[in-house]
């Protein structure tokens, strides 16, 4: 029963936004979304102090949570939103970890640098 | 890269030594304050794009208002439209409140008690489209309530396992390492026992003038 109506609501809404008006709305979601995650990787790659690196990190989650969000709205479910707020979980975790990765390697090392790390090349 | 300095041949070493000092904190933050406003312009401006004659988002979920029977009776009781004593009419079977967001109409019920004092429905009506209120929509935050504890609800367990997981991870990984020799530990092991002792005496003493 509760399905069926969530159905309906969700046929209700498609009906209200056509499909090739979504996709102009959808594009500048899709291209900040895009640029935030061509800035994280950006810093991931050209920093050296493991913090900011970890700090990219997080903006690129957030730009892949952004483009799902928007997807999740140009195809009128709620997964993606969903789908968000789990993934906030699980990159809460991950910076828990991170920053008591970050920590013990200073505690080491005495230095945030990547480069103090580098016998743990592959 | 404002803080940055270009990595030149051979001193790869001093990067980040570079690296943990900006050299232009002002210009990169007003660049930074540029940026998100020009991406923040960006990603509302397909907005503008709408139709204006669309069907709103909350609207297009308010079919979910069915599930929220309390919801109805707190938006009609704001909008000065439930008398006393009066609801949004529940189906008996499934308890769902009977709302047609098509048509726009909704059925009350007025709730009293019957001969042998048990809770009863004494009278029905309809609310027309004309007194439907304006605030009677359904969010997406509801429809997103509906979705993670309806549809998803093994994904909060799975969260709660891997938030504690992580949180004993964090303190395991963090916590600091004393190094103590053992005739050490050994003295320190004598001296927070004989501090318990006391304390112990001291709650006998306690007791007892108190008794």
């Amino acid at each position: 029963m509760h399905s069926m109506q969530m159905f309906e609501s969700f046929q209700l809404a498609q009906l209200a936004f056509p499909a090739e008006m979504s996709a102009s709305v959808l594009a500048p979601y899709l291209f900040v979304s895009a640029a935030m995650f061509a800035i994280g990787l950006i810093g991931f790659l050209t920093r050296k102090n493991m913090i900011i690196m970890f700090l990219c990190t997080e903006l690129m989650f957030q730009a892949a949570g952004l483009a799902l969000i928007a997807f999740g709205r140009h195809h009128l479910g709620s997964d993606g939103q969903t789908f968000v707020i789990f993934v906030l979980c699980v990159a809460a975790a991950e910076a828990a970890m991170a920053l008591a990765l970050v920590v013990l390697l200073f505690r080491h090392r005495e230095s945030l640098s990547a480069s103090a790390w580098k016998e743990l090349n592959g | 890269m404002l803080a940055t300095q270009a990595p030149t041949g051979e001193d790869d070493d001093e990067l980040g030594e570079v690296d943990a000092v900006a050299r232009e904190p002002m210009l990169a933050c007003a660049i930074g304050f540029v940026l998100v406003g020009l991406m923040t312009s960006a990603m509302f401006g397909g907005v503008g794009q709408l139709p204006k004659n669309h069907i709103s988002e909350a609207q297009a979920s308010s079919a979910v208002l069915e599930h929220l029977p309390r919801k109805v009776d707190k938006i009609l009781d704001r909008a000065g439209l439930l008398e006393d004593g009066w609801r949004a009419a529940r189906d008996p079977i499934t308890g769902l409140a009977m709302i047609d967001v098509d048509a726009q109409t909704i059925e009350l019920e007025l709730i009293g008690e019957d001969d042998h004092g048990h809770e009863a429905v004494l009278s029905t009506r309809t609310l027309g489209p004309d007194e439907w209120p304006e605030s009677m929509v359904g969010e997406n935050l509801d429809r997103l309530g509906f979705n993670l504890l309806n549809d998803h609800p093994m994904m909060i367990e799975v969260a709660g396992i891997i938030l504690l997981m992580a949180m004993l991870g964090a303190t395991v990984l963090a916590r600091k390492h004393t190094e103590l020799e053992e005739a050490l530990k050994a003295a320190q092991a004598r001296k927070l026992g004989s501090m318990f002792e006391d304390d112990e005496h001291g709650v006998t003493h306690a007791s007892g003038r108190n008794g």
